[in-house]
């Protein structure tokens, strides 16, 4: 370590020799360019430090979300999370949406990518199909499966009734609803793990397939043994990128169930609104969003870490 | 090249500027601006009547013109947020909380011409030590609708359903028949709170209106509507389409007789008319334990003026303009309710004969709705998840309520610390 720094002192000039090159034309324009990440840092304070800490404010306080009187709450909303069953429902079912979405898409995105990796015929046309969903609304995606699940006018209850069966309330049973919510979000976005898939398969060089080939190594051999330790990158964008969009989902269940049966299939996204909006308690909805900021947090981070460790071992 | 671009753009932002002060002051001839904050979804009937309305008023003024902002479902979390935000329209639909949630932002209107034209029933939801904040240009009066022809076909009288146990008997005949006894909208869950709301009045005595009024929640007469509710849903008494159907489809299915009752007031009727013009409807007034049977009657459409606005002298005015018969009347026709003033004549279609039969008569008592009088604002939500999940299956009585215990105890206290 002593030798890296003590060779690093002998080509870097001396202290006084750097503040004077700082100096004069090319010192203005260097601090012309170290200024540019103000105009980046002030929109993130601006639209994302503000709320944020306006979030962290509200969650302490008891506001109905529109009188110009608020009463401080001390740990009340927090203390109320412990207790709250919609809360926990909420919570599992964000779980849920969040790694079912996440295994999901992982599973088919790589399926997917390693099929359309190989020359063939309107490869490009099936990369544009499958991504095109990730460019869709989820609202509008949510309505057209809604179509689709619909009891009276459904194209899936019409195939079950054209085949002999009886229509099904597919959206009157939490854990079925819960089941369509995770495959519609899992579909819409499956694009997006395909694409950096695919950026991955891409960036592996093939002499290592070669290599393994002239060794023997079968198809499935060089899949685990080469292509999956080489995509950890790829694994670990793919990943936190869907664990987060889960955490967040909201406009499929609104579109899809409103949160119903009941208040069964709520996302702790959708029971914000609803604390929020519906049921007035805007400090105890802050409360929530903390909560939800927080776990975020947490599972990316750790997730970050275990990929991350996993890419250094590959 | 420099100096020619600092030109230019000095010349922009003193161009830009000049239009964004120009944006700012009145229009030539000094033209007001009122911005209407409005319930009513575009093109609905309702919209276009007060589009026309306004249109009306500029043309005997023309120094006042009108944005009228329309809304849907999402009326409510705008208006919150519009509040919040301290950017108040200079009117706006107050629909049923003109003095418990909207009271601190609306002028006073007692000392308005029309003030002494108020139908009495709205006193119990509108007025505060006599004091009004909201113009009611109607009253919306609800009973259990039907579709009469259903009911004729099955020899069931609407007129002789005044207790639950011969609704309850009429429940099984109708499902006997093939046709769904009570149909309810998954998408908004309106319907199903509206059970509850409408069934209170009946289930409450004085005494536990007044400990609910205290902030004391009762659970008993609550869970005997949730049992009432989950009976019907164990009999197969709802739709099965409960989770997934629009409040337009329940209307429909209303229309055309799949279904004989719905708990959606009479603003299903347009939509059912609409779709089956030929549709016999009616109103029933609400089966009670504790008397005779009710409707349900309280604020809709009406309007207050912000007390912040710039323009309230105009603003007032427009209202004053509203309250005259003729407008009245417009609005009522396009809702298809009974007027809030009694300077207004009624004619409410296709209802007409449930209207005679029980208000105009004053066979049947109108009851404030439940919620807006005995319940702290914000309840709505959880009396309608709450209902659902018993409908859907999906919850139990016991939990229902201590969701409800839960919901009541923090918005009162809320409530009362706001």
């Amino acid at each position: 370590m002593s030798r890296v720094t003590t060779a690093a002192s002998d080509v870097l000039p001396a202290d006084g020799a750097l503040r004077r090159r700082r100096g004069g034309w090319a010192g203005l324009h260097s601090r012309r360019i170290n200024s540019f990440w103000i105009p980046a840092v002030a929109l993130m304070v601006v639209f994302t430090g503000y709320p944020l800490v306006g979030g962290v404010v509200l969650s302490f306080q008891n506001w109905n979300g529109y009188s110009p009187s608020t009463t401080f709450a001390g740990l009340d909303n927090y203390a109320r999370l412990m207790q709250d069953g919609d809360f926990h429902t909420a919570l599992i079912n964000t779980l849920i949406y969040a790694f079912g979405s996440t295994a999901i898409q992982q599973v088919l995105g790589l399926a997917l990518a390693v099929m359309l990796d190989r020359a063939m015929k309107g490869r490009n046309l099936a990369r544009a199909v499958i991504y095109l969903p990730a460019l869709v609304s989820p609202v509008v995606m949510g309505t057209m499966y809604y179509l689709l699940f619909s009891y009276n006018t459904g194209a899936i209850n019409d195939i079950v009734v054209a085949l002999g069966g009886q229509r099904t309330a597919w959206l009157a049973d939490s854990t079925a609803a819960i089941g369509v919510i995770v495959v519609v979000n899992s579909l819409q976005f499956v694009g997006i793990s395909m694409i950096i898939y695919l950026a991955g398969l891409q960036s592996i060089d093939v002499s290592y397939e070669e290599a393994a080939m002239l060794d023997g190594a079968t198809g499935w051999r060089r899949f685990t043994s080469i292509t999956l330790p080489l995509l950890q990158p790829a694994f670990a964008t793919s990943i936190v990128l869907n664990l987060i969009g889960g955490f967040q989902i909201y406009d499929v269940i609104v579109v899809l169930t409103g949160g119903g049966p009941g208040t069964s299939t709520n996302s702790l996204s959708t029971l914000i609104t609803r604390e929020y909006f519906a049921n007035q308690s805007a400090g105890y909805a802050s409360a929530i969003g903390v909560a939800l900021f927080v776990i975020i947090i947490l599972f990316t981070l750790v997730f970050t870490k275990i990929l991350n460790r996993n890419r250094l071992e590959a | 090249m420099k100096a020619r671009t600092t030109k230019v753009a000095a010349m922009s932002a003193i161009a830009l500027t000049a239009t964004t002060l120009a944006g700012c002051s009145s229009p030539p001839g000094g033209t007001v601006q009122l911005e209407i904050e409005s319930y009513y979804a575009a093109g609905s009937a309702l919209f276009e009547a007060l589009e026309n309305l306004t249109a009306e008023y500029t043309a005997e003024n023309p120094d006042v013109t009108f944005t009228i902002v329309p809304s849907g479902s999402d009326f409510e979390s705008r208006m919150i947020t519009r509040l919040a935000s301290g950017d108040v329209p200079d009117l706006w639909n107050t629909h049923g909380w003109s003095r418990d949630r909207y009271a601190d932002f609306l002028v006073p209107l007692s000392d308005q011409s029309w003030n002494d034209d108020v139908v009495e029933n709205l006193d119990a939801a509108m007025r505060d030590e006599g004091e009004i904040y909201s113009l009611p240009l109607d009253l919306s009066v609800a009973g259990i609708m039907y579709n009469a022809d259903v009911l004729a076909g099955l020899g069931i009288d609407p007129a002789s359903l005044t207790t639950w146990d011969a609704f309850n008997d009429a429940l099984a005949v109708i499902a006997e028949s093939g046709v769904i006894p009570i149909s309810v909208s998954g998408k908004t869950l309106d319907a199903q709170a509206a059970i509850i709301d409408w069934m209170a009045p009946g289930k409450y005595n004085d005494e536990e209106l007044e400990a609910l009024s205290d902030g004391e929640w009762q659970d008993a007469p609550y869970a005997t509507m949730l049992e009432q509710i989950q009976e019907w849903s164990e009999a197969g008494f709802f739709n099965p389409d409960s989770s997934s159907a629009e409040l337009t489809d329940v209307s429909k299915a209303l229309g055309s007789g799949t279904t004989a009752f719905v708990f959606t007031g009479t603003s299903a009727a347009p939509d059912a008319l609409a779709a089956y013009p030929d549709a016999k409807l009616g109103y029933l007034p609400i089966p009670s334990d504790l008397g005779d049977p009710y409707l349900i009657g309280g604020e809709d459409n009406s309007f207050g003026v912000s007390n912040t606005s710039e323009h309230q002298e105009e603003a007032l005015d427009f209202l004053s303009f509203l309250s005259e018969p003729e407008s009245v009347a417009v609005m009522n026709k396009a809702a298809g309710s009974v007027p809030g003033l009694t300077t207004v004549t009624t004619d409410v279609g296709a209802l007409q004969s449930s209207y005679d039969a029980w208000v105009a008569t004053g066979a049947a008592e109108i009851e404030p709705f439940f919620d807006r009088v005995y319940l702290p604002s914000g309840m709505w939500s959880s009396m309608a998840s709450t209902a659902d999940s018993l409908i859907t299956g999906q919850g139990d009585v016991e939990g229902a309520l201590a969701q409800l215990k839960s919901q009541f105890d923090t918005l009162y206290e809320q409530a009362s610390a706001n």
